[in-house]
């Protein structure tokens, strides 16, 4: 039972992981909480799901067709809505954030409403990457879900890498430090966010084609993942990748437990008290910086 | 003359007049099914008015409504299916269990800055709509809770009685905001650091507006819960109905307090209207509706008026 939980916690942990390190580093570099994340993560599942059922395509190129659908959404979002919000409106600081947040939010109706009108507004699910079941200290687990959560860390790995060791990286995390200082030293602040804004939405397109193998989405259900994001963001610290991580892991195995010991259906409920109970002690989240 | 230069009790009775007005429609002939849509639009506009004192004034999103909603509609709804009160007690402790509830979750939340109030918000509604599910053999769970008990039946003396709610609102809100105390809560919204630097306790002025929009807010599901018989999550404690509120105050023009009843109207009307599209259709259309005003009218439908105004002056 406990060595069970252990492993179906690993296994969601690293979806959540993957799924809400876009959202962080999108918000650590342009301050910006896209509260449209969930259902640019049911974009791409569910463009996924369609294009593997018209017989094509198969899982390993949704993945990839899964990103690029999540880089379009993304790059759609910052085209359309962001960034006309930055240069068409003048707005104090305060109402910039707010205008944001109802500018995101009604982006997501538009884009939850328009797929359930092309698609249905029913919970689909991608097929398993490969058949076949594997037994991890005794625990019967789809192979696929192991591949799932291996890739996942993965992904997260090379983004690492990107950050950290290559140039390009590097002016992106200096972006999120000091933009001002960036702009000095003759860095175009604008390709930065365009290229932000298209690896925010290919993490987001590969984490929701994995969550609709793993969890399934449904248009609809978009909102409730930017809420579990918004949580683990927030829990970890926003803007901080390595809290983010933490906080993905911690909330995974209190969800995951919750639904073994009580009941599968109120699986988000702990996670969300947990998340009120660290807001009030500690605003700036685990490991946050103030 | 032109209405914003209308001194306050001028702006009073213009809203008396239209309020006049308003209750003869049952009267004119107006078809029963309007009527019931129109009643609807009015418990809409309580709710926008008061996430436009929030938001408009106090500088605070609130994405949150239905959980000060969904706690006076709750409150009154599992007294009455209980048969503890009468209607009327039911509603006044909708309304005071809404005010507790804010104040509860505002006190600590409003602490916070930037999104964390946002966010806490948007979470108290998730929470509460679990534990309606958690306590469904209380709480009637997602079917919902019946109330054997009504106000009245009478579909003209509903009008009313969501007319005059809408009324009185508006005249509390619109002479609150207009005090002294309305002027701090917009300067501490606008610039909380100088506000703050004048003397002014932020957390204090905004918890009252927070425990005002509370009780109206309250106040409202409870008169709703009566007309419409039932209490259930999807009408009453549902994030999507705090959105919608949300874009009922954008369009109408945030800081007006009345632009937020023309919000209201125009999105239950809108609904109606384009209820031949479907159900997806209909809501992407008032959501890009919504986006377009938010960016070519900041300031709402009454935005527009004083655009117009400005225009014809110059």
């Amino acid at each position: 039972m406990l060595i069970q939980l252990i492993v179906s916690g690993v296994l969601i942990s690293a979806i959540y992981a993957l799924a809400t390190t876009g959202f962080t580093l999108l918000y650590g570099v342009s301050g910006i909480l896209n509260l449209a994340h969930g259902t640019t993560l049911a974009t791409a599942g569910i463009m996924a799901w369609y294009l593997i059922g018209t017989g094509h395509v198969d899982p390993f190129s949704a993945i990839g067709l899964g990103a690029l659908t999540g880089m379009v959404v993304g790059l759609v979002t910052y085209g359309v809505i962001i960034r006309p919000l930055q240069t068409m409106l003048k707005l104090s600081t305060t109402d910039e954030h707010v205008f944001m947040l109802v500018a995101t939010l009604l982006w997501t109706i538009i884009l939850q409403e328009g797929l359930a009108y092309t698609f249905g507004d029913v919970p689909v699910s991608v097929p398993q990457l490969v058949p076949g079941i594997v037994e991890i200290f005794g625990v019967r687990t789809p192979i696929s879900s192991v591949l799932v959560a291996v890739f996942s860390w993965l992904v997260i790995g090379l983004l690492w890498f990107y950050v950290s060791k290559t140039r390009s990286g590097q002016t992106i995390l200096a972006a999120s430090m000091n933009p001002k200082a960036l702009v000095l030293c003759g860095v175009n602040l604008k390709r930065v966010h365009l290229v932000v804004w298209a690896i925010y939405g290919g993490l987001a397109g590969i984490a929701g084609v994995l969550v609709a193998m793993i969890l399934g989405v449904s248009p609809s259900g978009g909102m409730e993942l930017t809420a579990t994001a918004f949580s683990i963001v927030v829990l970890g610290g926003l803007g901080s990748v390595g809290g983010t991580l933490i906080a993905a892991n911690l909330i995974g195995f209190i969800e995951t437990a919750t639904a073994y010991a009580i009941s599968p259906s109120l699986r988000g409920l702990p996670a969300l008290i947990i998340l009120i109970i660290v807001l009030y002690v500690r605003p700036q989240g685990l490991f946050g910086r103030r | 003359m032109t209405v914003s230069h209308l001194p306050t009790w001028a702006r009073l009775a213009i809203l008396a007049v239209l309020t006049a007005l308003a209750a003869l429609l049952p009267y004119v002939g107006l078809q029963e099914y309007t009527l019931s849509i129109l009643t609807l639009g009015l418990f809409f506009a309580v709710y926008a008015m008061n996430w436009d004192l929030l938001f408009g004034y106090a500088g605070e999103a609130n994405f949150g409504a239905t959980f000060l909603i969904g706690t006076g509609a709750y409150t009154a709804a599992m007294m009455s299916s209980n048969g503890v009160a009468t209607p009327l007690v039911c509603v006044a402790a909708g309304a005071g269990a809404a005010v507790i509830a804010g104040a509860l979750l505002a006190f600590p939340a409003l602490r916070l800055r930037g999104p964390y109030f946002g966010l806490v918000t948007l979470v108290a509604v998730l929470i509460m709509r679990q534990l309606i599910i958690l306590f469904s053999d209380k709480t009637g769970g997602e079917i919902g809770i019946a109330v054997p008990d009504v106000i009245a039946i009478d579909s003209a003396t509903n009008f009313h009685i969501a007319l005059g709610a809408a009324a009185i609102t508006a005249a509390i809100l619109h002479l609150l905001v207009r005090s002294p105390f309305g002027l701090i809560l917009e300067a501490i919204g606008q610039d909380p650091v100088n506000a703050q630097v004048q003397g002014f306790n932020i957390v204090k002025y905004k918890l009252a507006a927070f425990c005002i929009s509370a009780f109206f807010s309250g106040l409202a599901g409870a008169l709703m819960v009566f007309y419409l018989g039932t209490a259930s999550t999807n009408v009453f404690v549902d994030g999507a109905v705090g959105v919608q509120i949300i874009i009922a105050a954008i369009i109408g023009g945030r800081r007006t307090i009345f632009g937020p009843i023309l919000g209201a109207i125009f999105m239950v009307a809108a609904a109606e209207y384009l209820r031949p599209l479907g159900g997806p259709l209909s809501e992407m259309t008032v959501a890009l509706i919504a986006l377009i005003v938010l960016f070519f009218l900041p300031g709402g439908l009454l935005g527009l008026a004083t655009i117009l105004r400005r225009r014809r002056a110059a």
